[in-house]
């Protein structure tokens, strides 16, 4: 019987280990972070609820009229919308790694300090939602229900 | 705001606890794969959205496409569909979180119905457990194994 469980284990974890299946959820997670972003939310830390961005403040909206009179502010914000969003770059930037068992979504080394200054400005992005684990856990019953039934 | 945005799923009164959890995931998934491909309760595609939204800088936002109708813009309300509540005979599922009920309401006023399954459609997903024989207990250590992973999944 321990023999059975422990096949039935090895099963499961080669499949949720595949490499192109964490790619996958990986990809999955970088669109629900872009997303949430630019839909204006974001997340202050690993399984919290999402909520919606900090609001800018007057002073930096009167700067991204400017931006957007000088084609510089990205056509998916508005000057007055706090999506994390000015070119575009810091969101265009984030990238999936997927390999030993886990995922990592993070940004170009070129976009860290914006993450780090949106940080400290109280504006968290970088995370994965309550919503986004649960989905994510369906995905993983899913494929170990698939591996299973072979 | 809005009323509780659910719905009761008849089912043999034999099914016991273990067995109705499982087959209301299962129904909260198909309910969930079916809006995604764009189809309502009836599996018929669901209503065009109005030029005004297609339009708006939140569908461009959540990069949507025209014709891309399967009620998701975040896509939060969908994964928040849950079961919300079983017993002999029935299964209970919808929407907990109030903002996910707010936007099944808005898009039911707006005549797209998701919140449903048809009789076929659940009787496929029965047959996957016939009564009599309890085959839950691989599925369940499954689902621990997937909380377990899932928990080490992210650097």
């Amino acid at each position: 019987m321990k023999d059975v469980f422990e096949k039935l284990r090895q099963a499961m974890l080669d499949a949720v280990t595949d490499k192109s299946f964490l790619q996958s959820i990986g990809e999955w997670t970088k669109d629900r972070i872009v997303k949430r972003t630019r839909l204006g939310s974001g997340v202050d830390s690993r399984g919290a609820p999402a909520s919606k961005l900090k609001p800018l403040s007057e002073r930096y909206k009167e700067k991204r009229k400017e931006l957007r009179k000088t084609g510089v502010l990205s056509d998916l914000t508005r000057p007055s919308t706090s999506n994390l969003t000015k070119t575009g770059k810091m969101l265009d930037s984030l990238t999936v790694k997927a390999g030993d068992g886990r995922v990592e979504v993070s940004v170009t080394s070129d976009q860290e300090q914006k993450v780090k200054a949106n940080t400290e400005l109280g504006r968290t992005f970088l995370n994965v939602s309550d919503k986004d684990l649960k989905e994510l856990k369906t995905m993983l019953i899913q494929r170990i229900a698939k591996a299973i039934k072979k | 705001m809005s009323d509780s945005q659910s719905i009761l799923v008849r089912i043999d009164q034999k099914y016991d606890d273990r067995q109705r959890a499982l087959i209301g995931d299962d129904i909260v998934e198909f309910i969930k794969d079916r809006t995604r491909k764009g189809l309502d309760v009836h599996n018929k595609p669901f209503k065009a959205y109005k030029k005004s939204y297609v339009g708006s800088l939140q569908f461009r936002q959540a990069g949507k496409s025209a014709d891309e109708v399967n009620l998701e813009l975040s896509g939060d309300m969908l994964i928040g569909l849950e079961v919300l509540t079983h017993g002999p005979g029935f299964i209970k599922i919808g929407l907990g979180d109030g903002s996910d009920n707010n936007k099944a309401k808005w898009n039911a006023e707006k005549g797209r119905y998701f919140l449903g399954i048809m009789p076929q459609d659940l009787a496929d997903i029965l047959s996957n457990y016939p009564l009599g024989e309890d085959d839950t207990t691989v599925a369940e250590v499954g689902r621990t194994f997937a909380d377990e992973f899932l928990r080490s999944l992210f650097k």
